[in-house]
């Protein structure tokens, strides 16, 4: 795996705790152990998904660095791509 | 307000294509007990909810639900990704194809289109959820019904996260009927004394 495949692995992981998470918040919202567990898991996606975007391209369209002077959001591929 | 992440929730990477495999998938996209109807569904029902703990769930699992939409229409599109003629012609995908070419649009496998009637939001907390509830298992044995028919694991596998998926929703959707269980009878009661 390259480190881009393994950050995107990465990321897809904690994004996925993080939806599940919030569910479980959403019918049990006083749960201490799970509003930590958030906090945790929410912190590490927030520089994850930094990161990724520094290095690979923007994953979000508030991460889109314009450093090199085009709109990086429509030059990397679309995730039902197979380059995705 | 929606914003978009530049990925699926789960990976979808097939390699070999299978229109006629795309024809059945293509009800949890657009067909009645699907992905879109369920996101409409939940979507449509959490503005008239009384409490914020069940407008929340709604609102969060109406959007997971755009989300698993989108991976079901890669699943599509990636099956039937530079299809020949004799391949659209020998799989049953052509009366498709003529309308749509390889395009995305929303039907069930037998070929109804995408409808409103595919769903209710009753604007009752009890009846609503119990839709939901009923929406959930009938997304579940759509997928029972998928996994039945599909060889490639390269398809098995995002089908099997998406199953997962609706078995957690049921699960939550069963807990907020429980909870307000007591708090509406206690409002019922309340309302019956005056």
């Amino acid at each position: 795996m390259s480190e881009q495949e393994k950050l995107l692995y990465y990321i897809h992981q904690v994004c996925f705790v993080l939806d599940d998470i919030v569910l479980y918040l959403d019918t049990h919202p006083t749960d201490e152990r799970a509003l930590k567990y958030y906090e945790h898991y929410n912190r590490i996606k927030m520089e994850a998904i930094h990161d990724y975007s520094m290095y690979f391209g923007p994953l979000t369209d508030d991460h889109v660095n314009v450093e090199n002077n085009v709109w990086e959001w429509i030059v990397t591929p679309f995730p039902w791509e197979m380059e995705a | 307000m929606w914003n978009y992440e530049k990925k699926l929730q789960y990976p979808v990477k097939i390699t070999k294509t299978n229109p006629a495999m795309a024809k059945l998938i293509i009800s949890q996209f657009g067909g009645p007990d699907g992905e879109l109807a369920a996101s409409m569904r939940y979507l449509s029902q959490r503005y008239t909810m009384p409490y914020r703990q069940v407008a929340g769930l709604l609102t969060d699992i109406g959007t997971e639900e755009l989300a698993h939409m989108e991976i079901v229409s890669s699943i599509i599109y990636q099956l039937t990704k530079d299809l020949t003629p004799e391949e659209v012609e020998a799989s049953g995908f052509a009366p498709y194809y003529i309308d749509h070419t390889t395009a995305l649009w929303p039907q069930a496998a037998g070929g109804t289109p995408f409808s409103a009637t595919f769903f209710q939001s009753k604007g009752d907390v009890i009846t609503d959820l119990t839709e939901d509830l009923a929406a959930e298992q009938k997304a579940r044995t759509t997928y029972d019904n998928i996994l039945r028919l599909v060889k490639d694991p390269d398809i098995a596998d995002p089908i099997r996260f998406l199953r997962a998926r609706e078995v957690v929703h049921f699960q939550r959707f069963g807990e907020a009927i429980r909870t307000l269980g007591s708090t509406l009878e206690l409002a019922i009661y309340k309302a019956l004394r005056n």
